[in-house]
């Protein structure tokens, strides 16, 4: 493997559940620090698997895996749904992160406010969940994710249950919050779409036993707006994707 | 508003009815006044034992208040302890089950033994009746805990007490006041058959008038016992709900 500052390192990586079997079967990849990846697979391929690795809900059953964290908290997770606890408001709900880290309460809310209005939703502190829409709910759980200033953000399919408009809203927002902030950013998804707005570099894993079959750069701008998506740089790479997924599913199925 | 008017007299057209062909019954001689009394003769009573009823029904409630009360509070506590350990669940669960299929009346005799006559045994024996309910719905709620959010907690190391405090008790809220809301009528039934046997309250009045032959009392004193149920179910059910509003926002 290389030498040099990568954040994450995977080395002969095997993952099997008694329940399961074999999920993961020999990864090996490296991402170096501020990168975007996309995980892009079908369901059940094993991406939320490989994500929960890295964030340390699961280990490997054999082989290597490094991260390179400031500390223990240095991960951030956003799920495929909201889950922000009902009884508190969004600002205790996005605090939760630094309140089990200990920190003071008076700074807790301070940071709390500045995570929503990264997320634009500046003034939302004081609302419980059910006063939102799914799509400010979602929004609320990535400042959750952000607030304690992760090197390393974790999503696992967040915008798959949104309506097209607030999905499209909230990837062209998350990309400027990554261009903006730079930490290291892992994103699982099954749309090829979403795979291709929001990654440098897509990494497409097979059916399980899932290996890491592409490994693909993205060449478009660091900076992603709406226009681009009627781009046709866009769809070339779209292109270029679906291409691909086409060839892994022949060869999979011989 | 019609609704609400409809839906307040039409239940009360039935016990009209009923009330009138039992006056009837018992004013032509049909059934003797002693197996079935006019319900004139029951409405007379609480004016004629206004104080009696008054003080026996004030002894009943509290009673099942504290009773309920103290159910609330252990069979919470109980709930943790049984979340917090499987050997523990494992070991003491079936012996919970015991409040729930005891007949209070057989050991309702060996409660005044120990305990003796009087209130504290009419708490203890509706604090029996209304424990299981709190301990099997706060059980369930702590267990159906988010597994996502778990996994949040573990991400960023969360001691168990801070999943306990933070995350299991608040989410059982609903479940815990469900299981209050069943505990209500049974601390109720609790209360009234303790004071059966150790005297006292509205179960005191009941036992004591039928031993005289008095039913239209036994009467009067069922009919209160039933209407403090209701009250206390009605006051349980808005502190439920403001509590409920709270801790989910106004909106549904």
């Amino acid at each position: 493997m290389t030498i040099g500052p990568e954040k994450i390192l995977f080395q002969n990586v095997h993952k099997d559940f008694q329940s399961t079997g074999k999920v993961l079967r020999d990864l090996n990849f490296t991402a170096e620090s501020g990168d975007f990846i996309v995980l892009l697979g079908r369901s059940g391929a094993g991406k939320s698997t490989l994500l929960r690795l890295l964030a340390g809900l699961e280990h490997p059953t054999s082989g290597l895996l490094k991260i390179n964290l400031n500390s223990s908290n240095d991960r951030g997770y956003v799920f495929q749904e909201p889950h922000l606890m009902p009884w508190r408001t969004l600002a205790e709900n996005v605090g939760l992160p630094l309140e089990l880290m200990g920190v003071a309460k008076k700074e807790i809310l301070a940071r709390a406010e500045t995570a929503l209005k990264q997320v634009q939703l500046p003034d939302a502190g004081h609302l419980k969940p059910s006063e939102l829409s799914g799509g400010m709910k979602m929004r609320a759980s990535l400042a959750r994710a952000l607030v304690a200033e992760p090197s390393l953000l974790l999503l696992d399919e967040p915008f798959a249950a949104l309506d097209e408009q607030t999905r499209f809203k909230l990837s062209e927002d998350l990309r400027e919050l990554w261009f903006k902030k730079r930490m290291t950013v892992v994103f699982v998804t099954h749309s090829v779409q979403e795979a291709c707005f929001l990654g440098n570099r897509i990494l497409i894993l097979s059916e399980r036993p899932s290996v890491i079959k592409h490994d693909v750069k993205i060449n478009l701008p660091e900076v992603r707006k709406m226009d681009l998506r009627t781009d046709a740089s866009f769809n070339n790479e779209l292109k270029k994707i679906y291409d691909l997924l086409d060839s892994t599913q022949k060869a999979g199925s011989v | 508003m019609k609704n609400l008017t409809l839906r307040i007299l039409l239940p009360l057209i039935p016990l009209v009815i009923i009330a009138v062909v039992a006056e009837m019954l018992s004013r032509y001689g049909v059934v003797a006044p002693y197996i079935l009394p006019p319900p004139s003769d029951i409405f007379a009573t609480f004016s004629t034992d206004a104080a009696e009823y008054y003080s026996a029904t004030k002894d009943t409630i509290s009673a099942a208040l504290l009773g309920l009360v103290l159910a609330g509070i252990s069979g919470v506590i109980i709930a943790i302890l049984f979340s917090s350990s499987r050997l523990i669940e494992r070991s003491l669960y079936p012996y919970a089950t015991f409040f729930q299929t005891v007949p209070i009346v057989s050991i309702a005799p060996l409660l005044v033994i120990w305990f003796g006559f009087g209130f504290r045994t009419v708490v203890i024996s509706s604090f029996i009746v209304s424990i299981f309910p709190v301990i099997a719905n706060t059980f369930a709620g702590l267990r159906a805990t988010d597994p996502a959010l778990l996994d949040l907690f573990r991400l960023y190391g969360s001691s168990r007490l801070n999943v306990l405090l933070k995350l299991r008790l608040p989410q059982a809220v609903p479940q815990i006041l469900t299981g209050l809301k069943i505990s209500t009528g049974l601390a109720m039934i609790g209360a009234v058959i303790g004071e059966f046997i150790a005297g006292g309250g509205l179960g005191g009045v009941i036992d004591a008038s039928r031993t005289q032959q008095r039913l239209d009392k036994v009467f009067a004193a069922v009919l209160l016992a039933s209407f403090s149920g209701l009250l206390l179910l009605f006051l349980l059910n808005l502190l439920s709900n403001s509590i409920l509003k709270t801790w989910k926002g106004h909106h549904d």
